[in-house]
């Protein structure tokens, strides 16, 4: 007996008991399509934090200041003072660092914005005029504050949608006044919507020229510090040199030797990029092992239903035997069986697995990928779960005798 | 399909006539907990090539033990048993199963066959075992069914044939692969007495082409089929007579039955 034979065999079998065979492979079916949907999440939303991340603008690096982690302990980022426009000044010599492109530092600090009798809390961003391409944002309404804003400290603001509406309702807020802190600033331009990001509402924000920042509104115990610098690298492949540059030169500047002691911490998008990419990486491993577990509980399913096949086909079995079958073939032709019913339940649990997708897609914002290696993964692993749980009952079929078997009615 | 009888080939050189059965002293016992039940016990028979046996026996008297042992279906606790020559008491399970494929045709009681498949399927299933390809085992099998007249019915599955009529698709999946021996365990048991004969007469024509029958049975109108009776009781035979002295008697079926009466 051959391997068509045996295949033919265990078909005519699965197809003569069809609702048992729909019924056995369950478990899998769900443990696939579970695997499908699951997976094809997880890629959805990380390709979704890559977007996000992508979004924050390119080739950015950002150096904020205090270390990451001191005497072993992790303190808040921008916990500390140690960053100065002196720094950013440093970082923008191109002798220095050639492969920084551009240099924006940023003073950052909450305010309560006063207009028209309406008043608003938000952030207040004092920088310079290369933010706009470093963030990747655009203006909307009016313009962006000008180098010669920045050298006059002048007392002019670019509002983030957010603001503007609670401040302006739908007006056009250009030319309207701002007052912050008893000054007051004339509204200038407004920004597009930068949509929201995990971690803060952009568009929930106003920026004024650094300077007028410094010198008459957020003034604190240092008045040259900055809460961060953005660096921007010449282009991708200059990350890591701009990383090193701008590593070496804060160093130095800062005069510390030791550069695990460092009083600043330089972040890459690439860094970002990576931490998002883990998280969403746990979170696949996470929904994939719930899939795995189901898809053993499926194939605990197939062997139990299996075992009752045999235990059904007692006598077929036994008169396989007497006709001649060895108990070799006899177990090839079970354990295809169970291989075969593995499969379908794959092939099905893809199908459905698909379809959900599909729905999921189309019913909410979620977006699920559907990749060929997770499908293909999904039969060779249906296809192994029938194997391995086939094994137990289709050895019980080979150690039958066969007038025991035949005796049987 | 080849035959092979190396051992029997060297009996027949030395004059002896072919055996195609030869139980030595064969001895069955089984062991359950703390009983031990012997259900052959010693059993001592030769048939030889082209010969008709009947094994009659009430049941209890170890005839299904005796059928089991001659069909390789299980294997004897002692002696020695040859099976067309070569000794087969002591083979494994894998070997047991070619030599049940080469050598035995079985006709059960019970019919046995398989449901879900066509009459022709069921033929063809030793020859799928016996390794023969595909367009030869449709040939093979299609001219078995004629042999049994129910060659215009290959297409019906057993629960559209009569009984008798299963019995026959059980005949022609004994004699598809030409064996040495059909062995037929009560194969009338569940027929009426037309289909009965119709099974015993397909029997006798298979012996007729030179073939080895053995019929096992309790019922001696059944037995007097065969040219010789050979009957049994508590695990030990206890007669053993040939058509020849059966026919000398004045009564065929008398003498079987003063047997069966002696046995009761």
């Amino acid at each position: 007996m051959n391997f068509r034979e045996t295949l033919r065999s265990a078909l005519e079998s699965i197809v003569s008991h069809r609702s048992r065979s729909v019924l056995t492979v369950l478990g899998i079916l769900i443990g696939i399509a579970a695997v499908i949907v699951t997976v094809g999440l997880g890629q959805g939303s990380q390709q979704k934090v890559n977007a996000t991340i992508s979004s924050l603008g390119s080739n950015l690096l950002i150096v904020t200041p205090g270390s990451t982690s001191s005497g072993g302990v992790s303190r808040g980022l921008g916990s500390s003072s140690t960053l100065t426009i002196q720094d950013a000044n440093a970082l923008a010599n191109h002798i220095d660092a050639p492969d920084i492109s551009s240099v924006v530092p940023i003073v950052q600090a909450g305010s309560v914005l006063q207009a028209n009798g309406n008043s608003w809390t938000a952030p207040v961003v004092g920088t310079t005029t290369g933010y706009l391409s470093a963030r990747d944002r655009q203006i909307a309404v009016g313009s962006f504050f000008t180098q010669q804003d920045v050298t006059t400290d002048a007392d002019v603001i670019d509002i983030g949608t957010v603001v503007a509406a609670q401040l302006f309702g739908t007006a056009n807020p250009v030319g309207q006044t701002i007052t912050i802190q008893n000054t007051p600033f004339q509204v200038i331009g407004e920004l597009a919507s930068a949509g929201s990001s995990a971690t803060a509402n952009e568009d929930d924000q106003v920026f004024i020229p650094i300077s007028t920042a410094m010198t008459q509104v957020l003034g604190g115990s240092n008045p040259s510090s900055v809460s961060q610098i953005l660096l921007q690298a010449k282009n991708s492949s200059s990350i890591n040199a701009a990383y090193q540059e701008a590593n070496n030169l804060l160093l130095q500047t800062h005069g510390i030797t030791n550069p695990t002691a460092a009083d600043f911490t330089i972040t890459t998008e690439t860094q970002l990029l990576t931490t998002a990419t883990s998280v969403s990486k746990t979170l696949t491993f996470l929904l994939a092992g719930i899939a795995a577990v189901s898809l053993i509980v499926g194939g605990i399913g197939v062997m139990n239903i299996m075992l009752v096949s045999v235990a059904e086909r007692v006598k077929e079995i036994g008169l396989r035997k007497a006709l001649g079958a060895t108990p070799s073939l006899i177990r090839d032709q079970f354990l295809t069986e169970a291989l075969l019913l593995g499969l379908s339940g794959g092939v099905l649990g893809i199908a459905l697995g698909v379809t959900i997708s599909l729905l999921v897609t189309h019913l909410s914002s979620n977006t699920v990928i559907l990749s060929a290696p997770v499908m293909i993964a999904s039969v060779v692993i249906s296809g192994s779960i029938g194997l391995i749980f086939g094994v137990y009952p289709a050895s019980r079929a080979a150690a039958l005798a066969p007038i025991e078997a035949l005796r049987s009615e | 399909m080849a035959v092979l009888v190396p051992a029997a080939e060297q009996v027949s050189k030395t004059g002896i006539m072919n055996s195609v059965l030869r139980l030595e002293q064969i001895s069955k016992s089984y062991v359950t907990g703390e009983n031990r039940v012997d259900a052959l016990r010693g059993i001592n028979l030769e048939v030889k090539e082209g010969e008709f046996v009947s094994i009659m026996a009430p049941s209890g008297s170890g005839k299904s033990t005796l059928m089991h042992i001659i069909g390789c279906l299980d294997t004897p606790t002692s002696g020695r048993y040859l099976l067309a020559g070569r000794d087969v008491s002591r083979l494994e399970e894998a070997q047991l199963a070619e030599v049940r494929n080469r050598y035995i045709g079985f006709v059960f009681q019970q019919f046995h066959l398989l449901t879900n498949m066509t009459a022709l399927k069921n033929v063809e299933l030793p020859l799928i075992y016996g390794k023969v390809q595909q367009h030869e085992r449709t040939r093979r099998a299609m001219e078995a069914l004629a042999r049994v007249g129910l060659a215009n019915r290959w297409s019906h599955r057993p629960n559209q044939l009569s009984g008798g009529q299963q019995q026959r698709v059980a005949i022609a999946r004994a004699l598809v692969t030409d064996p040495k021996v059909i062995l037929a365990d009560e194969p009338t048991g569940n027929l009426d007495s037309a289909s009965s004969k119709d099974v015993l007469d397909w029997l006798s024509d298979f012996q007729k082409t030179g073939r080895t029958v053995v019929l096992i049975t309790h019922e001696p109108d059944v037995a007097e089929y065969a040219d010789r009776i050979v009957s049994m009781r508590d695990g030990r035979i206890v007669s053993d007579i040939k058509k020849e002295h059966v026919k000398s008697a004045t009564n065929g079926s008398a003498v079987a039955a003063k047997i069966a009466g002696e046995l009761d």
